[in-house]
C-alpha cells in the first residue's frame, strides 16, 4: 500500500481487528457509548445519519477521561469530535487521510483531477473540502486526497504516418521536450505507429534510453492506426498502478486501426488510464473529434501544437499538469460491475476541473 | 535514399533526416504486377529483374519495395434496381475481400444508382465494413460530391441528401435524384477514385466496382475515369455481375486494362471466393519501386516497365507515393 492509489481500483487496508469483548465499552453500540459519555458530563451531539445503529465499539478504549475516550471510539468509524457552541462536542466526519489510504474495508476509486483558473493556470492550493464528487448523481465523501507531486507512468506513441511527414521535425522536438520534463520517479515507454504499432513496452526512467527508441526500426509507414496505438499503450501500462497515461502525438486521421474503438475506450475507462494528445496539422489536416472525445472522457486533454515555437511551453504545461494533478478518491457504495458516471466539481468560483467521467464498479478486484 | 533501397524499414530519425533538401529524391514511383503465361503471379523478382524506360531513356531503380504495402480500396456497389437480386452476393464478396485484410489494408464503401454515394471514412475492421455494406445497400451514405454534380441545384449548406432537392435551378441534379432506377457507373468509379486518392498514405490504391456494366446516367465518361485513375495512380478492378437486363462487359474490361486493374465475372456464390482471393493476391504481389525521373517528375512521362522474366506479362501503373518533405 506504500504506492497509495496504485491501481484503477485499489484494495485498501482493513482496520477491522476482532472486537474485544468485556470492559465497559467494547462490543457496545457506538450510539450507546456516546450516550454514556453524555451521562458522564461530556456534552456530545451526534446524528443517527453519522452514528448508525450498526456501529459497534470494537476495542476497549485505553483512556479513562471521557473526552479522550470519545476520540478513541469515533476514530475507527471515520468520525471525529469537533468543538461546538456552548461547550458541546459535535460528531463529524473525519478529514480524509493524507497518506492516500482510508481506514475501512472497502476499495477506493481514484480520480486524478486537474484544476485551472480562468487564465488556464494550474490551481494547486485546494484542499479535500473544496472537492465535490458525485457517483451516478449521488454525492460521495472524499476519502482520499493528495496534492503533492506525483510520479507518472506513461506510454508515448508518435504518429509516423505519411500524412505527418511534413511535421516529423516538430514531432521529434515535442517528444524530446516532453521526455526532458519527466522526473526520475516517472517511468515511460515510447513507440511509433503508422499502419502498424512499433512499441517496446518495457518501462524506463532513463531519458537517454527512451529517446533512443526513436531509432527503433519500423515498417515503412503506409497508413494510420491511432486506436491500435492507444490500445498498445494501454496494454503496456496494464500491469502498472498509479497515475497511468497514454500520450499520443498525431494528426488524428485514423484509417487503418484493427481494434474496436469502443472496446478500447471502455478498457481505458475501466482501468482509469488517461489519454493526452498533442495534435499536429498534417498533410490532410487535423481531425480532433475522436481524440478530443477520448481525452475528455478519460480525464486527459488534447492540445494542438500549431508552431515549433510552442513546443517547450506546451510540453512543460502537459508535464506540469500530470505531475500536479490532485489525487482524490472515494469509496463506492455499490460494486455492481457497471460503468458509473462521475462528476467532480470544485467549490471555488472561476475555476475549471477536469477529471475522468466514469469508472467501472468492479465487484472483484481486477488485480 | 540508398539506405532505403536496402531496407524497407525506417526509423523516425531516418525520416527526419530525409527531409533535408539535399537528400530530396526526384523519384517516379511505379506499381507493377507480373503474370506468367500460365496465369500465375510471379512474386519472387528483384530490382535487377525489371527494365525501366522513362521518356525513351533507361533508368535505374533506386528504391525497391518488397515489404507488404497496405491497400486502400474504395468498394463501389451498383445499387440500381437491375442489381437488387445480387445484394447477397455482393455482401458475401465484400466479406471475402475484407476477411483477408492484412495489417494496414483498409476500405471505404460507396454506391451508385443515378448518383454516386460514399461512406464517411475508411476502416480496416471487417465488422465495421460489413456494417458499411448494410448502410450502403440501405441507401444511407452521403452524396459523393464531385464535378459530376450540378452544384447549382444543391442546397445552401452544400450537403444535399436524398430527401431534398435543394434550392435554385434544379435541372440535372434533381432529375437524377428522382430517378433511382438509373445507373451512373462511371460517376461512381470517379467517386471511388477520389476517395482512395484522398487517403494518400499508400501507393496501392484500388477501386473495386460491382456492377452489371449498364450505365445510363453518368456525367463522367470511360475516358474521364481512366484519366482520373492514372492521374492518381489508382487501379480499377471491375467485378461484373448479372443484372436483370444482362451484363455489358466491354467498358468494364477496358477500364480495368487501362488502369492496371483486373476484370472478373461473378456468375454465382461459388465464384466469389476465387475472384477475391485472386484480387487480394494480385494486389499483395505487386512490386512498388521508384526511379530517378528523366526530367521533372511532375512533367508528362512516357514510361515502360518490363520484367526480364521469360513468358511473362508486366502490368504497371505510375503511383503516387508520399515521401518526407513532399509528395512525389
Amino acid at each position: 500500500m506504500t504506492r497509495g492509489l496504485t491501481a484503477a481500483v485499489v484494495v485498501m487496508c482493513v482496520m477491522c481487528g476482532a472486537a474485544q469483548t468485556g470492559g465497559r465499552y467494547a462490543g457496545r453500540p457506538l450510539a450507546g457509548v456516546l450516550q454514556d459519555l453524555r451521562s458522564r458530563g461530556l456534552n456530545v451531539v451526534f446524528s443517527s445519519e453519522l452514528v448508525r445503529p450498526e456501529m459497534v465499539v470494537r476495542s476497549e478504549p485505553a483512556s479513562t477521561e471521557p473526552r479522550a475516550i470519545l476520540d478513541e471510539v469515533l476514530e475507527p468509524h471515520g468520525l471525529r469530535a469537533e468543538a461546538g457552541p456552548k461547550g458541546t462536542w459535535l460528531v463529524v466526519r473525519a478529514e480524509p487521510q493524507a497518506d492516500g489510504q482510508f481506514k475501512s474495508g472497502t476499495r477506493a476509486v481514484p480520480i486524478y483531477a486537474t484544476v485551472t483558473d480562468a487564465s488556464g493556470h494550474l490551481v494547486t492550493n485546494l484542499s479535500a473540502a473544496d472537492f465535490l464528487i458525485s457517483d451516478n448523481g449521488t454525492r460521495q465523501p472524499v476519502a482520499v486526497f493528495k496534492n503533492d507531486v506525483q510520479a507518472i507512468t506513461i506510454a508515448i506513441l508518435l504518429d509516423t504516418s505519411p500524412s505527418l511527414f511534413p511535421a516529423f521535425g516538430r514531432e521529434a522536438s515535442a517528444v524530446r521536450a516532453f521526455v526532458g520534463r519527466l522526473t526520475h520517479d516517472d517511468r515511460a515507454c515510447l513507440g511509433m505507429f503508422s499502419h502498424v504499432v512499433t512499441l517496446d513496452p518495457s518501462l524506463t526512467a532513463s531519458h537517454h534510453a527512451l529517446l533512443g527508441r526513436l531509432s527503433t526500426p519500423a515498417p515503412w509507414p503506409a497508413g494510420t492506426a491511432i486506436w491500435d496505438a492507444v490500445e498498445a499503450g494501454r496494454s503496456a501500462l496494464d500491469a502498472e498502478g498509479g497515475r497511468r497515461v497514454v500520450l499520443l502525438v498525431s494528426d488524428g486521421n485514423d484509417n487503418a486501426s484493427r481494434v474496436d474503438p469502443d472496446a478500447t475506450r471502455a478498457r481505458l475507462q475501466r482501468d482509469g488510464v488517461m489519454v493526452y494528445a498533442i495534435l499536429l496539422r498534417g498533410r490532410v489536416g487535423l481531425d480532433t473529434s475522436e481524440i478530443d472525445s477520448l481525452a475528455n472522457a478519460t480525464g486527459g486533454r488534447a492540445a494542438e501544437l500549431k508552431a515549433a515555437e510552442d513546443i517547450p511551453a506546451a510540453m512543460r504545461r502537459i508535464a506540469d499538469e500530470l505531475h500536479h494533478q490532485y489525487v482524490i478518491g472515494f469509496a463506492p457504495v455499490t460494486l455492481d460491475d457497471k460503468l458509473h458516471g462521475l462528476d467532480v466539481k470544485v467549490k471555488r468560483a472561476g475555476v475549471t476541473v477536469r477529471a475522468r467521467k466514469s469508472y467501472f464498479a468492479a465487484s472483484a478486484d481486477p488485480r | 535514399m540508398r539506405a532505403l533501397a536496402a531496407a524497407t524499414i525506417v526509423a523516425l530519425s531516418t525520416l527526419v533526416l530525409a527531409q533535408s533538401p539535399a537528400s530530396q529524391p526526384q523519384l517516379i514511383w511505379v506499381a507493377a504486377s507480373v503474370v506468367h503465361d500460365d496465369g500465375h503471379l510471379v512474386s519472387n523478382l528483384s530490382a535487377r529483374d525489371f527494365e525501366v524506360v522513362d521518356n525513351g531513356q533507361r533508368r535505374e531503380i533506386s528504391v525497391f519495395r518488397n515489404d507488404p504495402i497496405p491497400i486502400a480500396i474504395a468498394i463501389m456497389i451498383d445499387v440500381s434496381r437491375s442489381l437488387e437480386a445480387n445484394y447477397a452476393l455482393v455482401r458475401r464478396a465484400v466479406g471475402a475481400l475484407t476477411a483477408a485484410f492484412q495489417p494496414g489494408d483498409r476500405a471505404i464503401l460507396g454506391s451508385f444508382d443515378a448518383l454516386p454515394w460514399i461512406s464517411s471514412r475508411f476502416s480496416a475492421r471487417p465488422a465495421a465494413l460489413q456494417r458499411s455494406v448494410t448502410e450502403v445497400l440501405g441507401g444511407s451514405p452521403f452524396l459523393c460530391d464531385g464535378d459530376w454534380i450540378d452544384k447549382t441545384s444543391l442546397s445552401k449548406d452544400g450537403r444535399d441528401s436524398r430527401q431534398g432537392t435543394g434550392l435554385g435551378a434544379t435541372s440535372e441534379f434533381a432529375r437524377r435524384q428522382k430517378k433511382h432506377d438509373g445507373s451512373a457507373i462511371w460517376d461512381g468509379a470517379a467517386c471511388g477514385i477520389n476517395a482512395v486518392a484522398s487517403d494518400g498514405e499508400t501507393p496501392r490504391r484500388v477501386v473495386v466496382l460491382f456492377t452489371d456494366g449498364q450505365d445510363n446516367m453518368s456525367s463522367s465518361t470511360v475516358a474521364d475515369v481512366v484519366s482520373r485513375a492514372n492521374q492518381y495512380g489508382v487501379m480499377v478492378y471491375s467485378v461484373a455481375v448479372m443484372g436483370s437486363e444482362g451484363t455489358a462487359t466491354g467498358d468494364l474490361r477496358s477500364v480495368a486494362e487501362q488502369t492496371g486493374g483486373g476484370y472478373f465475372f461473378l456468375s454465382g456464390e461459388d465464384t466469389v471466393a476465387a475472384a477475391f482471393t485472386r484480387i487480394g493476391d494480385e494486389l499483395r504481389h505487386q512490386y512498388v519501386f521508384g526511379f530517378a525521373a528523366n526530367g521533372k517528375p511532375e512533367a508528362r512521362h512516357t514510361i515502360v516497365v518490363k520484367a526480364r522474366a521469360a513468358n511473362t506479362t508486366t502490368r504497371f501503373r505510375r503511383v503516387s507515393m508520399d515521401m518526407p518533405g513532399g509528395a512525389i
